[in-house]
């Protein structure tokens, strides 16, 4: 049977053009700012138009008239279906307990990412102990490489107003977006079945285990633990967080689990790894302006002790919120 | 390679359409223009940064950091989200970013598939995602699989015109009922199909192609129904037919 063509597209017409106005002008967010009697409409346009495609694919064979049908009802399909999750927060508010809950539901790949920067750390620590001119080629900075105690004695000389506000704010934009850069990075390599978020770790863990065993053994510990702990208290904690979301993608695809695909699996933690990236920035840019405003500031403007003090504060808010919130 | 270069969604009304997937090469060229574009808002804000710094030195490369920063990871994530996944490359070229599944595409997918990209172009110019989408069966690079999307070739197309078969011209077919009644009980789809095609396109057939395609049409549905022919060309002759099958005024 072949249907009447002219008839059957004058009779329809009127509702493929509505419909394809209401695609026209869905934006972003889709439909959803329709008001309920155009999503109402929206619904029986996408139905109806349902079934003249499944007319039009029985019945007649005008290819472009199928292909065009084919267009608008993939089109309202996008729209109309969406995965929903239970208990869908928005913005701030997911974040802030989603970020803690996907953390503790990986907690054991943030304990592999502590466990590889902690070999790193030993064996950069090691290494400088032990062989003392090993230290120009673990520590990249040029000012780590001086002797500590000469930077030390240089820092807490200059009190004036050494950096003035434009600088810090420059120089905390550049730690935050440097750091968020190589968070991602971590977390991205994570596909290289791990091996090259496990190697930023490490080298990571390397640099931070040379300059402290460096500060340790010439003495100057307080002012180590001023100078690191504000920032580091959380920017620590944030790239072993990124690099926990980089062995969660090595788990996917190295894990053998024949019920569901690597792909699946993969997709699976796309939310948990969202939640993971936005806690990320969040506490990078936190520890960006710390580590411009306050961790440059040295005794006797600003006392050891209360750097540390800050830093501890601050870490253990972070422990309580990280174990704690979101907690049911 | 596993082959489909297409997708195939059923939607649950039963009915099923694909969607052309788009390979690397199309891709790449898409990157070049997003390049483009990426590389015009580095110069603006450069201007702009450079002009603030003259004025509050510091905080114009505070600014300067903040915006490229913004632009290398925000551009495909705003553009894709914000033209419901194309980027401004992607929208010249016809491509579109969707869920895998058909579905909506969410916010958390753009933002996780844009991020991946710092694996994908490694080590030089997109070169591991491109040979990963290579093999790949959807054609999906690192980031789409980890954000479940794929690119597809947007098929956008316009509502054809039967009501045009035979344009303001007499049909002299009607003037024999019975042949019409045979043209309509006889021809089965595919020939119908086969003949509206021919007839709808045929402006973009060259015209030794359109000579031959016709002729032998014509020989076809002539010795299906004998209309008399007074004469009438062979496309005149399929219009004429065409318009008998489905015009059914």
């Amino acid at each position: 049977m072949i249907i009447d063509l002219k008839r059957f597209i004058q009779s329809r017409e009127f509702d493929w053009r509505q419909l394809e106005d209401f695609l026209d002008r869905a934006r972003a967010g889709g439909i959803a700012h329709l008001s309920l009697k155009e999503t109402e409409r929206f619904n029986l346009l996408y139905r109806t138009v349902s079934s003249d495609l499944n007319r039009l694919q029985t019945f007649s064979t005008d290819p472009d008239l199928v292909s065009y049908l084919e267009s608008l009802v993939s089109r309202a399909f996008t729209q109309m279906y969406q995965v929903r999750r239970a208990r869908q927060e928005r913005g701030w508010r997911r974040l802030w307990t989603g970020f803690p809950q996907a953390f503790r539901r990986h907690v054991r790949m943030f304990y592999l990412s502590a466990a590889v920067t902690l070999a790193g750390a030993a064996f950069g620590g090691l290494a400088v102990v032990l062989d003392p001119p090993a230290k120009s080629a673990l520590i990249g900075f040029g000012h780590l490489q001086g002797r500590p105690e000469d930077r030390v004695a240089a820092e807490e000389r200059s009190v004036d107003a050494r950096y003035p506000l434009g600088r810090h704010a420059a120089f905390s934009t550049f730690l935050m977006t440097h750091n968020i850069k190589v968070s991602v990075f971590a977390l991205a390599l994570g596909f290289t079945f791990g091996v090259g978020t496990l190697c930023i770790l490490f080298y990571n863990g390397v640099i931070l285990g040379a300059v402290a065993a460096d500060y340790l053994s010439a003495g100057v510990g307080r002012f180590l633990l001023g100078w690191l702990l504000p920032h580091g208290s959380i920017e620590i904690p944030a790239i072993l967080i990124a690099g926990q979301a980089g062995f969660l993608i090595a788990r996917c695809i190295l894990e053998r689990d024949p019920r569901l695909a690597r792909l699946d699996r993969l997709r699976r933690q796309g939310p948990d790894l969202i939640l993971l990236i936005g806690g990320i920035c969040a506490m990078l840019v936190w520890a960006g302006f710390v580590e411009s405003f306050l961790s440059q500031t040295h005794e006797p403007v600003l006392t050891y002790a209360t750097k540390i003090s800050i830093g501890v504060v601050e870490f253990a808010a972070l422990v309580s919120y990280l174990t704690l919130a979101g907690r049911r | 390679m596993s082959a489909p270069a297409a997708l195939e969604i059923e939607t649950p009304e039963g009915i099923s359409f694909t969607y052309e997937l788009a390979g690397p090469v199309l891709r790449l060229y898409s990157l070049l223009l997003d390049g483009l574009c990426i590389y015009g808002l580095y110069y603006f804000a450069n201007r702009f940064t450079t002009a603030l710094d003259l004025i509050w030195r510091d905080v114009g490369t505070a600014v300067q950091f903040l915006v490229f920063f913004l632009v290398m990871w925000g551009y495909y994530i705003a553009t894709e989200w914000y033209l419901q996944g194309q980027s401004v490359g992607k929208k010249i070229l016809g491509l579109r970013v969707m869920d895998a599944q058909g579905f909506k595409l969410r916010l958390e997918q753009v933002v996780l598939r844009n991020l991946m990209r710092a694996v994908d172009a490694l080590p030089v110019a997109y070169l591991l995602g491109g040979i990963v989408s290579f093999f790949s069966p959807r054609r999906q690079r690192l980031g789409d699989m980890l954000a479940g999307t794929v690119v597809v070739r947007e098929a956008r197309r316009a509502r054809p015109d039967v009501s045009a078969l035979l344009g303001d011209r007499y049909n002299s077919f009607l003037d024999h009922p019975h042949l019409v009644y045979m043209a309509r009980s006889r021809i089965v789809p595919e020939e119908a199909g086969l003949l509206l095609g021919a007839v709808l396109s045929r402006d973009d057939l060259d015209p030794a192609a359109r000579l031959a395609v016709f002729a032998s049409l014509a020989a076809h549905f002539k010795s299906r129904v004998p209309f008399p022919d007074d004469a009438l060309s062979d496309e005149r002759y399929l219009r004429n037919f065409a318009d008998v099958v489905f015009n059914r005024n």
